[in-house]
């Protein structure tokens, strides 16, 4: 069982990533459905479509192709994923020195206590910093011309970030 | 035995044909990397040095991007492991020609077999892809790709063998090779 977000914090946080994602051009986000992320993708307008993959490691490879081809595409994933698309993350994003938005649920972090999501919640940023991923975390109420100009430099500077989506 | 198509045989039609037709070319890693670079210097070429089972999924996002085919070349090393890949090509009904040399084994890190009569070349159709070809020669190698595409996404299982001579390794910037490509992308005018 997932603790789902609230629906009040999760509108503002999905509004939230819709306009940092139009900020920065994307057309179109492919992942691996989540629970923790089903507000967060829904409120993502209609020049966004939501696409899907089986793998996340599958969903990057995706978004590399289309970006190299010159189509802005985002990867959404629950935290979990972070292990099957590690390979992915190096060899293609950072191989190839592109950058992407990741959106990630954060399960095991905020109100989500599960013991078996706990083991990767705690490991996450670690995991992420250590592919050469920055994080930032999402919060409702987080200030939109901060985070977008977090987003817009890494995107100069040709690197990714990871927006991880707390269960509130 | 002796008429089965070589890796240098499969690298060599596939580079002449996608570059005859300008189509976008992803390599998965090992020894068809390395064979295909020895074919020249070729912008519509991307190479995958790293990222195992990944070729598919990238060719499927520069197939979306565009509109247009891509044709995606691995080993079936790669494959197996990156089924993952065939699996959200067929979901997602990409406009790619997924190519898949069966060697029966994992020839560029020791040669290593698969168990014999333990791995069947149905994987792709089973998942949903909407044809595939087999080819054991170069001759009919070079007729599954002339004919085309009709029910994207399709592949051909190519029947190979180990033991064939490797293209020696060669120092590249991956980030290099991803630039030319994207420029040649940009260029073909999507």
């Amino acid at each position: 069982m997932t603790v789902p977000l609230s629906d009040t914090a999760s509108l503002a946080v999905g509004d939230l990533v819709a306009k940092v994602l139009q900020e920065i051009g994307v057309k179109e986000m492919v992942g691996v459905p989540d629970s923790q992320l089903r507000y967060v993708m829904a409120a993502l307008p209609h020049e966004i479509s939501v696409t899907h993959s089986v793998r996340e490691d599958a969903a990057v490879a995706i978004a590399v192709g289309a970006r190299l081809a010159g189509r802005r595409v985002g990867v959404f994933m629950k935290n979990a994923g972070i292990g099957t698309s590690a390979d992915a993350i190096v060899s293609l994003l950072v191989g190839f020195r592109l950058s992407m938005p990741l959106v990630i649920g954060w399960s095991g972090s905020g109100s989500d206590h599960l013991v078996h999501h706990r083991l990767m919640g705690s490991r996450t940023i670690a995991l992420l910093d250590a592919l050469g991923i920055e994080s930032i975390v999402l919060k409702p109420g987080a200030e939109l011309e901060l985070l977008a100009s977090r987003v817009k430099q890494a995107d100069h500077k040709r690197r990714s970030v990871a927006l991880l989506v707390v269960p509130q | 035995m002796t008429d089965t198509i070589t890796r240098r045989e499969l690298a060599e039609l596939i580079v002449c044909w996608t570059a005859r037709e300008r189509l976008p070319l992803v390599v998965g890693n090992g020894f068809l990397c390395r064979e295909v670079r020895a074919q020249g210097d070729y912008d519509h070429i991307l190479l995958l040095d790293t990222g195992m089972g990944l070729a598919a999924a990238v060719a499927a996002g520069v197939a979306e991007a565009t509109g247009s085919l891509a044709v995606a070349l691995e080993g079936d090393g790669n494959h197996l492991m990156g089924l993952g890949s065939a699996a959200s090509v067929a979901l997602r009904g990409s406009d790619i020609l997924h190519v898949i040399h069966w060697n029966g084994g994992w020839e560029s890190a020791g040669a290593q077999r698969f168990l014999p009569d333990r791995v069947h070349l149905e994987t792709v159709a089973s998942l949903g892809y909407g044809e595939v070809r087999t080819a054991t020669t170069a001759l009919e190698f070079q007729a599954a790709l002339e004919a085309g595409v009709r029910t994207a996404p399709a592949a051909i299982n190519v029947i190979g063998r180990m033991g064939c001579r490797s293209a020696s390794r060669s120092e590249h910037t991956m980030a290099e090779g991803a630039r030319r490509f994207e420029c040649w992308l940009a260029g073909r005018g999507r």
